[in-house]
């Protein structure tokens, strides 16, 4: 497992690649997922996905050394904006590029895409636990 | 949103743009099964969903958030350590229908989260 989270708040389904520097995944949201709100993905669903698309990219190390993914928490959110909200059925794909690592702090931007469509951009701190 | 993740305890509102929200965090919450099993964080983005909620609340109307300007998460909080805590919401209108929403979580003296958004009437 890459990332720490179970059901029913897991927002990420698939994981496409992830390296040193960046990582792209994937979530399909489906109509019981605890973020949907009158057949739409919400806000709250769209950022939890960035978050655990960056826990993502952060179990990478972990990943490939067999261990178990450490936890990860947000420290801070910025300039994210939310272009639309998914309907049930859609595949979301997303980029997580590293920015910098300060202090064990990882700064990292984030692009979902809906297909063509660009559906929220992000910059995100996160740190993990025992780092 | 999510089922069961809070209770509102009291709602002091100035008028449809400010107030203060009191809460309850409820720790047998269904997201705490995966966030994280047998050590329960209350997740960032249910917070940022509450703090929607408690400014619908203050609003009197829907509001969707439009973009996060910048939200901060000072506390790792949980149900079992932060059971109750406020909500300050201050809503400033840019145009028509927009606001500019600034508002914390917190308890006392200390502030768990700060957010600043562009949100609007849905």
């Amino acid at each position: 497992m890459l990332i720490p989270q179970r059901p029913p708040i897991v927002m990420v389904d698939v994981v496409w690649s992830a390296d040193e520097q960046s990582a792209d995944t994937g979530l399909t949201i489906q109509e019981d997922n605890i973020f949907v709100k009158d057949g739409l993905f919400r806000e709250p669903g769209l950022i939890e996905h960035i978050a655990q698309s960056a826990a993502a990219f952060a179990g990478y190390g972990t990943f490939v050394r067999g261990e178990e993914p450490k936890l990860g928490f947000i420290g801070e959110i910025k300039d994210c904006v939310f272009n639309l909200m998914p309907p049930v059925g859609s595949e979301l794909r997303t980029h997580i590029q590293l920015v910098t690592v300060i202090g064990g702090i990882r700064l990292i931007n984030a692009e979902v895409r809906l297909k063509d469509e660009l559906v929220a951009t992000c910059v995100m701190k996160f740190f993990l636990k025992d780092d | 949103m999510i089922n069961n993740y809070f209770t509102i305890l009291r709602s002091e509102a100035t008028d449809n743009l400010s107030g203060v929200v009191s809460i309850r965090l409820n720790a047998h919450s269904i997201v705490y099964e995966g966030h994280f099993p047998g050590e329960p964080v209350s997740p960032g983005v249910c917070n940022i969903e509450m703090i929607r909620e408690c400014a619908e609340a203050v609003h009197g109307h829907a509001l969707r958030i439009n973009r996060i300007k910048q939200c901060r998460l000072t506390t790792l909080v949980t149900p079992l350590n932060h059971s109750t805590a406020d909500v300050t919401i201050n809503l400033q209108e840019q145009e028509p229908n927009t606001y500019r929403l600034t508002a914390t979580l917190g308890k006392g003296e200390e502030t768990y989260l700060t957010l600043k958004a562009d949100v609007a009437d849905e």
